[in-house]
């Protein structure tokens, strides 16, 4: 199965004046194959949306990447290259589509300027066939509709055509769920499910729910601070977790079964500026911390999983 | 609709209310009014029979509304120093202080908004630098001052323009201007009377430009901040993100959602115009409503000050009506409530 | 708020900052000083040298000489004082009487806060200026009537700006259940409403005190406000009128007084919004 994407060691520093102030991302190591979907989750301020905001080429100025991005038959791609990537072969979608969508345009004015800018014949139809594709059952009403006159649902899911207009290889999903009712996320998370299976794109699905990502994703990688912690496919990594940090994420999910129990919170907080770290970030909130820990642990390969930490190295 | 309606009657409301604030600061301040108004040579019986005559024997309710009745009949009283009808005065002078206006007006926009978007654009360099000490300059400059500087400078040492009025003063003899609707640049221009034209702007210079710099300051900075909030939020990132080009997404995207605000900016600084022309009509002695504005209210003709007050009351509400519906045109989130 | 108020190095954040910073001291101290600074003392504060008459810059007098012979230097630095005087009494006034209504809408709500705010619009509804020019014009030139007809024209500015912000902070839970545990309304309204209302109220005055300088210089131009022999800026610029073309220094510095004094407190004014930016709620 030929690989879609592919993230060796990518670092992000935030410099002001060459000095630099903040290093969000530390080493990320990532891999989606073709049509399939690979959830990165972690809390928030562990670097996920930058990852995809690294990915589409999108960041400021003021930071400073390294490392490799290789995007299917393109090869390693530079800031450069996403000008014409992004939008059509990766397309993105966004946390808040109230926000994510102008104001003062209709929907269908904004799904015209892209639909344009991807040199789409026969605008109307195209337009009209994607809305009705995401379960939008009145596909006019919804082009001449602004958008403060729809629901987040019905927002997200004119979203997801636009995304799909370019009919795109990797389709970004950051937090899309997260703004929206649990009942309406649901049948999001279905209905990109059934875009997928019929469409054939990959996706990076990123989110801070577990369970969102472990319902969407085929594999899942774990990102603490800046790094990719574990890795692996799904099932594995939800039945036999392998990292401290994810065994806790895990354990801090609310269930049924856990009703009578408590839930596990994780002791202590996430480091706040990521420049000066030595070793395994993690390892203050630990209960596995043992003194080797700080040296940063490589990762290993465990099964079918790759984890990231000392205490399973041995 | 239902908005038109509310406007048009919160209007009216502002309207009588602006009115009632006039009345009551010329008959219910001064202890005297009658004395006031035909100033203190006259006699008793003089002031006793102008007394009866102007109703002031007579509780203030029934003098405001026969105030109120005249008024809209079009008896606006008769100035004290001209002598003539106070209506038919503001319309002789209102033209001249109209063109003044438009001038400065579209001088203010034009440049004001561009540089403004200029600066956004090239945030943080020299540009935005020095076209921010400009804006900051124009709305801190008092319009008197700077009339007397440019007078002094591009009239009286570089002599490039008229120092003062509205035309030379031979225009009357030479190309007179034939009277279409009153407004004497554009009456020449539609005449064919381009001698005239380059005359009158010739002198509209110094003016406009003295009238419009505090509109070009307040909406050069209005245009900058928005456009730089605008650019900060996130269906620009989504814009970016999806390939629209740069140039898309400033000209179209950006400055769209930026221009709600300078539009209604543009209203509030047409309401600093209309007491700046007070002021730059004085030191250019420009023929308009702002000269004799002054002049009434320096030897304190009633009738006239209240005409004035009236009109400018009525101008303002009117150039905010209007800017209020351009607005909410531009804004779908305003019309649709 | 306070203790990043502390902090005043915001003054002094970049180079326009800080001159206009240097310039405000310097308008202050003239207004404090003005009898201990100005080099002809006496000519400043109003007497005349008549065989001094239209000397001008040079030497001995920096700035040269007015149509009295008094020195144009010290009749402006003594100008400071009606300035900073007009500027602190007539935002200090409009500012207390506004916040005072304004709380009151704000808080109250109801038949008062509308009585409270449709008489604020009325004012509103003026051109600024206008209505201080045409309560001047009843109420008689001077210094003091000046004074009382622009704090009739400013404080519906305040009262609306508080009202917003009161109503807004009025609504917030904490303060609903405050009210809710007895809590009085004069301990809610200082210590969470007031605590909020600060800063915008502090930029608001910051950028006021300028424009009323401009305001009443405005006003001293054409006779209404200060009257001879107050060494009044925009009375000034008007007494060198008509001498524009042969003796322009007259009105030229006094009216560059006014540009620099409004200048500095405009800049300083920006300085202090772009500080305090992220505590101000937008509407």
């Amino acid at each position: 199965m030929s690989t879609v994407l592919k993230i060796s060691q990518l670092e992000v520093d935030f410099e002001i004046n060459g000095v630099v102030t903040n290093t969000p991302l530390r080493g990320i190591n990532l891999e989606i194959k073709a049509g399939k979907t690979l959830g990165i989750v972690g809390e928030t301020g562990c670097g996920k949306t930058l990852t995809a905001t690294a990915i589409m080429g999108l960041l400021p100025s003021s930071a400073v990447q390294r490392g490799k991005i290789e995007f299917g038959d393109h090869g390693v791609i530079t800031k450069a290259d996403m000008a014409d990537i992004r939008g059509s072969e990766i397309t993105m979608i966004f946390q808040n589509p109230q926000s994510a969508f102008n104001p003062i345009f209709s929907i269908g004015a904004q799904l015209t300027m892209v639909a344009q800018r991807r040199g789409i014949r026969d605008i109307p139809a195209t337009l009209t066939a994607r809305l009705e594709s995401v379960g939008l059952r009145d596909p006019k009403r919804v082009l001449e509709s602004y958008p403060h006159e729809l629901s987040g649902g019905m927002l997200q899911r004119a979203m997801i055509a636009m995304a799909l207009l370019s009919s795109p290889t990797l389709l970004i999903a950051d937090e899309p769920t997260t703004a929206l009712d649990a009942t309406i996320g649901d049948h999001v998370l279905t209905l990109i499910a059934a875009l997928q299976k019929r469409e054939g794109f990959a996706m990076l699905f990123i989110s801070h729910d577990v369970t969102a990502v472990a319902k969407t994703s085929d594999e899942i990688a774990v990102i603490y601070a800046g790094r990719v912690v574990e890795t692996g496919p799904t099932d594995d990594v939800m039945k036999s977790p392998q990292h401290p940090y994810t065994q806790g994420l895990l354990g801090a999910i609310p269930s049924a079964e856990k009703a009578r129990g408590t839930l596990v919170a994780i002791p202590g907080n996430v480091p706040s500026v990521l420049t000066n770290i030595k070793g395994c970030a993690f390892a203050d909130r630990c209960s596995l911390r043992m003194d080797k820990c700080a040296q940063e642990p490589p990762a290993v390969q465990i099964g079918k999983q790759s984890v990231a930490c000392w205490a399973v190295n041995s | 609709m239902r908005i038109l309606w509310n406007r048009l009657s919160s209007a009216l409301l502002v309207l009588c209310a602006a009115s009632f604030i006039t009345f009551t600061l010329a008959r219910v301040i001064p202890s005297d009014p009658a004395l006031a108004y035909i100033g203190p040579k006259a006699t008793a019986a003089d002031s006793a029979k102008l007394r009866i005559t102007l109703g002031l024997d007579q509780p203030i309710p029934v003098q405001y509304f026969k105030y109120v009745w005249q008024t809209l009949h079009g008896n606006w009283g008769y100035s004290l120093s001209t002598k003539q009808p106070v209506l038919q005065e503001i319309i002789n002078r209102l033209p001249a202080t109209l063109e003044l206006i438009f001038f400065a007006m579209s001088f203010a926009v034009i440049f004001g908004v561009a540089m403004g978007v200029y600066a956004a654009k090239y945030r943080g360099r020299l540009q935005d630098s020095v076209i921010r000490i400009m804006a900051i300059a124009g709305v801190s400059m008092p319009a008197f001052w700077l009339g007397l500087l440019l007078q002094m400078l591009f009239a009286g040492r570089l002599t490039w323009f008229p120092a003062t009025g509205q035309f030379d003063i031979d225009l009357k003899y030479e190309n007179p201007i034939s009277k279409v609707t009153g407004f004497p640049i554009f009456d020449s221009i539609i005449t064919g009377n381009f001698a005239a034209t380059l005359n009158g702007l010739h002198h509209m210079v110094l003016p406009a430009l003295t009238l419009s710099a505090y509109s070009f300051g307040l909406l050069s900075r209005m245009a900058r901040a928005n456009l730089l909030e605008v650019m900060s939020q996130d269906y620009i990132k989504v814009a970016r993100a999806y390939g629209l080009s740069e140039r898309l997404v400033f000209f179209k995207l950006a400055l769209r959602n930026a221009l709600p605000p300078i539009v209604t900016v543009t209203g509030l600084s047409t309401a600093y115009l209309i007491t700046g022309t007070f002021f730059v009509e004085q030191v250019y002695n420009w023929p308009g409503i702002g000269s004799f504005a002054v002049n009434s209210l320096l030897s304190i003709d009633y009738p006239a000050i209240m005409g004035i007050t009236l009109l400018a009351a009525v101008g303002y509400l009117v150039i905010n009506f209007i800017v209020d519906l351009i607005h909410s045109k531009l804004d779908p989130r305003v019309w649709m409530r | 708020m306070k203790t990043k108020l502390a902090g005043l190095s915001f003054l002094f954040k970049d180079t326009l900052t800080t001159i206009a910073t240097v310039m405000m001291s310097i308008f202050i101290g003239a207004a404090i000083f003005a009898p201990w600074i100005a080099p002809f003392p006496k000519e400043g504060a109003g007497q005349t040298n008549v065989d001094n008459i239209y000397i001008g810059p040079g030497w001995h007098h920096v700035l040269g000489t007015d149509e009295l012979g008094r020195d144009l230097l010290s009749r402006i630095i003594y100008g400071a004082r009606p300035a900073l005087l007009i500027a602190l009494a007539v935002v200090g006034f409009a500012a207390i009487i506004g916040t005072l209504l304004g709380l009151i809408a704000g808080y109250r709500g109801g038949w008062i806060d509308n009585i409270i705010m449709r008489v604020s619009e009325l004012f509103l509804s003026f051109p600024p200026l206008l209505l201080s020019l045409v309560a001047v014009t009843f109420l008689g030139p001077g210094l003091v009537n000046a004074l009382i007809a622009l704090i009739i024209s400013w404080w519906p500015w305040y009262a609306r700006l508080i009202r917003v912000e009161a109503s807004i902070v009025r609504s917030k839970p904490y303060v609903e259940i405050s009210a809710a545990m007895g809590v009085p309304d004069r301990i809610i309204i200082v210590r969470h409403i007031l605590r909020n209302v600060t800063t915008p109220l502090i930029v608001q005055i910051a950028a006021d005190l300028g424009t009323v300088i401009l305001a009443a210089g405005s006003l001293a131009f054409i006779g209404l406000g200060a009257q001879p022999p107050s060494a009044d800026w925009g009375l000034m610029v008007a007494q060198g009128r008509n001498l524009i073309f042969d003796q322009w220094w007259i009105s030229t510095f006094s009216g560059l007084a006014i540009f620099l004094a409004v200048l500095s407190f405009n800049i300083i004014g920006d300085a202090l919004r772009d500080h305090f930016d992220p505590r101000i709620a937008r509407q």
